[in-house]
């Protein structure tokens, strides 16, 4: 049957709104703010936390919101792609929620959460930049010259960062600190409200180094120790601190942990004295002795790589 | 294989399913192709198909349309099927290669539609609980969007904008990133 005219579009149900808006790309996500403004119903479902987990699950990725960069003058946020309609943009603004960039240094971002230091008071900060909520946490009373910290999900059967995981429920703060060649551990939970027992280790000349990201692989913490070729493994389940050699032919600086991308293992990233980027993940051979394998090598201009740690990807699911 | 051949197809004469529109045609398709349809797959298990499946949402026009795409992907679902237990060499995944890239064309074409007819299927695939057949019709919408302004949106789409001057104000604030 021809037809002269176009015919009207039918009225979709919210249900096909909804599946529609889902199929948009988490990187484009203006358009999503640029649909908001179609009508009420369209804003409507937009701002539905239904939609939110449609979305993620649809998406499995979570999108990046953006990172922070820690600079003498104190750490800044900037968005990569700041808010869908749902994400609410004022938490993303430090000044709404009276975090003063001046005053903080960013440690760690995890499950959903960001852990920042104060600069004057030394306390620490757990914020979650989609709900806005920030608790503060007294620093450990351990000795410490040198440090880093690590916030962790502690939501009994979260599968941290899929949807369950949604950075509201209860919290670790997994700090360890080093002085005069002892380094010490202790763990804050946000359901005890308190530190927990320290623990600590002899590691000789070696120090934590500035701040860095640690990474975290099962139930263990692992930090990169400066001046001992060595990663502190901190086993959160036994309060146990140990360490793992660095690879034989370690010559790099600039190391980062993070987990290997089977997520099971423990990965290591480093620049070599020629510039590339080197990768390894710890595996076990078939005697059960794990050790750091060779994984690949990545050839990047030093200019473009030097300051691979200090800035800090915050991912929000 | 004379005689499994036969058998398939005595089976497959056996299970046919009447779909009949909000117009009251009928349609005689069969079950492989009727159960891509969920809803259906479900009226099926229940045992409540006989005398025909009434289906007062969607009109002949567009249920003739949900019938060709269930057809051709109700046979790439038995080819899949077919590969998987009985063939294996390079020359099968070819053939299996040429019949998706075959599938891929006849999805393009198929949404060659109106946006009337579009918003049809989507209707169509959302009431039916036709999984790639709403994928592939919300996709295209969502691709539409892409890159066009609300005022575009709602022209395209026949919306009406009901926000109140003040709320569209909000929301531009609130996203203000997004129209820089």
């Amino acid at each position: 049957m021809a037809q002269a005219q176009p015919r009207t579009p039918p009225e979709l149900i919210d249900d096909a709104i909804r599946e529609i808006l889902v199929r948009i790309p988490p990187d484009e996500s203006a358009y999503l703010a640029g649909a908001s403004l179609v009508c009420k119903l369209w804003r409507r479902i937009l701002s539905d936390s239904g939609f939110i987990r449609r979305y993620r699950e649809f998406h499995r990725t979570p999108p990046l919101v953006g990172f922070f960069h820690n600079t003498n003058s104190g750490s800044f946020f900037f968005p990569t792609m700041v808010a869908c309609p749902f994400h609410q943009p004022p938490a993303f603004d430090c000044r709404r929620w009276d975090l003063d960039p001046h005053r903080l240094w960013a440690l760690d971002c995890r499950h959903g959460r960001v852990l920042l230091r104060q600069l004057d008071t030394l306390n620490l900060l757990v914020w979650n930049p989609i709900t806005g909520n920030q608790e503060e946490v007294h620093k450990p009373d351990i000795p410490y010259v040198f440090y880093s910290a690590m916030v962790v999900c502690a939501a009994a059967g979260c599968d941290h960062g899929g949807d369950g995981c949604r950075g509201d429920g209860p919290f670790l703060v997994v700090f360890v600190g080093t002085r005069g060649g002892t380094t010490y551990g202790c763990v804050y939970s946000s359901e005890a409200r308190a530190w927990g027992t320290p623990t600590s280790i002899c590691l000789g000349n070696g120090h934590l180094m500035d701040p860095r990201r640690g990474a975290l692989v099962g139930d263990d913490a692992y930090f990169v120790v400066w001046d001992a070729a060595a990663v502190l493994k901190y086993d959160l389940d036994k309060n146990r601190l140990s360490t793992i050699d660095l690879p034989d032919e370690y010559n790099y600086w600039n190391v980062v942990v993070m987990p290997a991308d089977d997520g099971s293992s423990l990965g290591l990233a480093g620049i070599s004295a020629s510039s590339n980027l080197c990768l390894w993940s710890r595996k076990a051979n078939p005697k059960g002795v794990a050790r750091f394998c060779y994984q690949y090598i990545a050839v990047a201009s030093r200019e473009k790589i030097m300051h691979l740690s200090p800035k800090m990807l915050v991912q929000v699911r | 294989m004379a005689s499994a051949g036969s058998g398939d197809e005595k089976a497959a004469a056996a299970a046919m399913i009447t779909l009949i529109s909000s117009d009251n045609e009928k349609f005689e398709v069969t079950e492989a192709t009727a159960t891509l349809s969920q809803t259906i797959r479900h009226m099926i298990e229940d045992g409540c198909t006989d005398g025909g499946v009434p289906l007062p949402n969607v009109t002949s026009k567009i249920l003739a349309r949900v019938i060709e795409y269930c057809k051709k992907h109700a046979t790439a679902a038995a080819g899949e099927e077919g590969s998987s237990s009985s063939f294996s060499d390079a020359a099968f995944l070819e053939v299996d290669r040429a019949f998706l890239e075959e599938l891929e064309e006849f999805d393009d074409a198929f949404l060659e539609v109106d946006r009337a007819t579009l918003f049809d299927l989507i209707l169509a695939a959302n009431y039916l609980d036709i999984k790639g057949l709403l994928n592939l019709t919300c996709q295209k919408v969502a691709d539409s969007v892409k890159g066009k302004t609300p005022e575009q949106i709602r022209e395209m789409y026949n919306i009406v904008n009901d926000l109140t001057p003040e709320e569209e104000a909000e929301i531009r604030r609130e996203t203000q990133w997004a129209f820089e």
